[in-house]
């Protein structure tokens, strides 16, 4: 392990990866030329560089204070945030404006699902506010059908932290009512809302909305905000290094030079949060994940950020793999078995229903154990069973190998069933590890998007 | 596969033009000198070399000339790697490089497979030729050509220094398959020079333009013959064979012009002359080089006589299809 370096690597690397391709460019019209002068030639064509896309990975760790920067995962310390950088290289056209002298980007915004709810009503305070909580105390989102219900959570000063304290109230069908969970346990309906909303918005079927952020700054307070500092300082680097002066081109050639610009520049910062919102510093901090998605572009490099879910699997091949593991022999025993133990009715219909494989299927993983390379994830299946909806929620530990033959195994003694009925039922069957969960996501997403968006 | 003399007498005077383009960037560059002052005049040379033995289908050095484009990457890999450190690399071992360095070997060994392709279109037009000779077919002429190439580079980066980007390339697989974990994808295209590109190379390509027009020739050696005669200058031999004397316009009005030709047996039979026009048309002959003059001690004109001669007759081959 190595110390890493400051974020300003960053800037350097861009930069240089960036002059390259200029530099590439006049390699090959230099050859052309010395290939044109040389009697014999077959083809005297010119080589041109049509793109350039380099595709950087590197590493993000905390360390007290300050963000270091790895440029190998084998130098990095266990807790990093992964982070990817894609810059790709192009021509300019003769529509484009030239690159001009650097500056800080005019115009930041970021994008958030439509479902949480940034600025609410006073109506909408009026119907969702859990009794007693101040409305900046509390994070609201919009749920079910056409975002027609509410969902709101709040804590002592906006602390979300401790369930013991949290409070939930549901705003469905009219009517609100506050959420208490009975005997350590929680109703479904508006978890099961929740998540549903959360799928939507990791398929990508959510609607967005983009909100101006404030331009970030090396010294930000924000974790976050001084990341995006450096991609905005990166993505400036790169354009100067590809519009800086060139040698002369060999004089034949000068008209069929070209000049280059940045077609490109998005990155994307994996951001492990742990409960109190914070980026994770240990390998033993129970985190959170929340990805970033960073877009530069425009004269001035306009900066727009999204925020993407966190740990949500909702298709591709590895939410196939979870499904799966879930739909083998000896889950289903043990599901019908836990099921039955729990008191659901019809707990074989409850197997049945995981192997028939014609549900929709959303995976959320809830805790990491980096030790033993592992995952306890929540698995929700929702559609019809002998005519009726029905939703089967398990939770259990997954070892995922990407690119393996079997890249998701499951420890199938782990595996219980949470839930097994109506997904709307008032049924009072979640646990409190699952709910912290929605909760905590509820929380990074009001944390985030009032940190980055600051 | 044989080559014309000429071009292999062509690709040595770039050799040995280059040879002297280095020269005089060594000496330019005081009592020490970097790599980096000369690698311009270096690449012209081996480039230069390259071509000759492209030209006469000598793989020798080059391994790498002789391997497919992927083994040539690696090659420019190690060309590059080799700024850093001269000793050549060992499997498995990290190492880094200028990328200055390394985009220039890109476009050489893109550049010297195209090359290769050359050499191979000679060797197939050849072939067909001779096909041709035996049971009359002749295919459409044919060559080959690279139009795109799409690169793509897996590698590592070092985190140990901030000023600069470390690159890494892994020899053995497994470390490959785990820490090259930074991309690179270069495209580039080949597309023919335009009409102007194709006019301006020619135009500013050094060259001494021969005089071949038929009608000029034949108005330009009636003044040879009735030009006046520097002391001790012949005339005869520029009429023996005219069609056989080079003829160089020296400018663009019809003012000046030197001649050359070489007789076919004895060594002292190569000559140059001037012919100068004044503004009243009166034309003087003088010599440049005297024709009928042995070469003197440490004097050895036998390349430069078959030079003249060998282009002379493919003068007068072209002169007898036009006149």
């Amino acid at each position: 392990m190595t110390e890493g370096l400051d974020l300003d690597a960053l800037r350097e690397d861009a930069r240089q990866w960036a002059a390259g391709i200029p530099l590439l460019a006049d390699a090959l019209l230099e050859a052309s030329t010395r290939r044109l002068l040389v009697s014999g030639t077959a083809s005297r064509d010119l080589l041109l560089l049509r793109s350039g896309r380099f595709g950087l990975r590197f590493y993000l760790s905390k360390q007290r204070t300050r963000i270091r920067l790895f440029r190998r995962r084998d130098e990095a310390p266990q807790m990093v945030l992964d982070a990817g950088l894609s810059l790709r290289i192009e021509p300019l056209r003769d529509e484009d404006p030239q690159p001009r002298p650097a500056s800080a980007p005019q115009h930041c915004t970021l994008s958030l699902p439509s479902f949480l709810v940034v600025r609410p009503t006073r109506e909408e305070l009026a119907r969702a506010l859990p009794a007693g909580a101040r409305p900046r105390d509390a994070v609201l989102f919009r749920v079910g059908p056409g975002g027609r219900d509410l969902l709101a959570f709040a804590g002592p000063r906006g602390d979300l932290g401790d369930l013991g304290d949290v409070r939930v109230r549901y705003w469905n069908a009219g009517a609100g009512v506050d959420v208490r969970p009975h005997d350590r346990r929680w109703p479904v309906a508006p978890f099961a809302a929740f998540v549903r909303a959360m799928g939507e918005w990791a398929g990508g079927h959510g609607a967005m909305r983009e909100l101006p952020m404030r331009v970030p700054e090396p010294d930000d307070a924000s974790e976050a905000r001084r990341i995006l500092c450096a991609l905005a300082d990166a993505w400036r680097a790169a354009r100067d290094a590809v519009a800086a002066p060139r040698r002369r081109a060999p004089d034949p050639l000068a008209s069929v030079r070209t000049d280059y610009g940045i077609g490109a520049f998005d990155a994307q910062v994996t951001l492990r949060l742990r409960p109190d919102g914070t980026l994770a510093e240990d390998a033993g901090d129970d985190t959170l994940q929340i990805a970033m998605d960073v877009a530069i572009d425009g004269a001035d490099g306009d900066l727009r950020v999204a925020l993407k879910p966190p740990d949500f699997l909702v298709g591709g091949d590895l939410h196939r793999a979870f499904v799966d593991a879930i739909a083998s022999r000896e889950a289903r025993d043990r599901i019908a078995g836990h099921a039955g133990a729990q008191g659901f009715s019809a707990p074989m219909d409850a197997a049945a229903f995981a192997a028939a494989g014609g549900a929709r299927a959303m995976v959320f993983r809830t805790r990491r154990d980096l030790r033993r390379q592992r995952d306890l994830d929540v698995v929700i299946l929702s559609g019809e069973h002998a005519g009726r909806p029905r939703a089967l929620v398990v939770s259990g530990w997954f070892s995922v190998v990407p690119h393996a033959a079997t890249p998701v195994t499951l420890d199938t003694r782990s595996l219980e069933v949470l839930f097994w009925g109506h997904p709307d039922s008032g049924e009072r069957r979640l646990t409190p590890r699952t709910v912290r969960h929605c909760v905590r996501v509820a929380a990074a997403l009001k944390d985030w998007a009032s940190t980055v968006a600051a | 596969m044989p080559v014309r003399n000429f071009e292999v007498a062509d690709a040595a005077e770039r050799i040995a033009a280059a040879a002297q383009a280095l020269k005089a960037a060594a000496d330019a560059g005081g009592d020490r000198i970097d790599a980096s002052d000369v690698r311009a005049q270096l690449d012209g040379l081996e480039s230069a070399m390259a071509a000759l033995r492209a030209l006469l289908d000598l793989s020798a050095p080059a391994a790498a000339a002789a391997a497919p484009p992927a083994a040539r990457a690696a090659a420019a890999r190690d060309v590059a790697a080799r700024d850093a450190d001269d000793a050549p690399p060992r499997a498995g071992e990290r190492r880094e490089f200028d990328l200055a360095g390394f985009f220039s070997s890109v476009a050489d060994s893109l550049v010297d497979a195209q090359r290769q392709l050359d050499a191979k279109s000679r060797e197939y037009l050849e072939e067909q030729r001779r096909a041709a000779e035996l049971d009359g077919f002749r295919p459409p002429p044919s060559v080959f050509r690279i139009p795109k190439v799409t690169a793509d580079l897996k590698f590592a980066m070092e985190t140990q220094k901030s000023d600069r980007v470390g690159l890494v390339f892994f020899s053995r697989s497994d470390l490959a398959k785990t820490l090259h974990q930074q991309s690179m994808q270069l495209e580039v295209v080949a597309v023919p020079p335009t009409p102007e590109v194709a006019a301006q190379v020619a135009s500013a390509s050094p060259r001494a333009a021969l005089l071949l027009d038929p009608q000029a020739r034949e108005r330009l050696f009636a003044r040879v013959r009735d030009a006046e005669l520097a002391p001790t200058v012949k005339r005869e031999p520029l009429l023996e064979r005219p069609d056989r004397v080079l003829v160089f316009p020296l400018d663009d009005g019809g003012r000046g012009y030197l001649l050359a030709y070489a007789g076919d047996d004895q060594d002292k039979h190569l000559g140059v002359w001037n012919l100068a026009i004044a503004d009243d048309g009166a034309a003087l002959l003088s010599a440049a080089y005297k024709y009928d003059l042995a070469p003197r001690r440490n004097e050895d004109t036998a390349a430069l006589k078959a030079l003249v001669q060998t282009l002379g007759e493919r003068q007068a081959a072209l002169l007898a299809g036009v006149r």
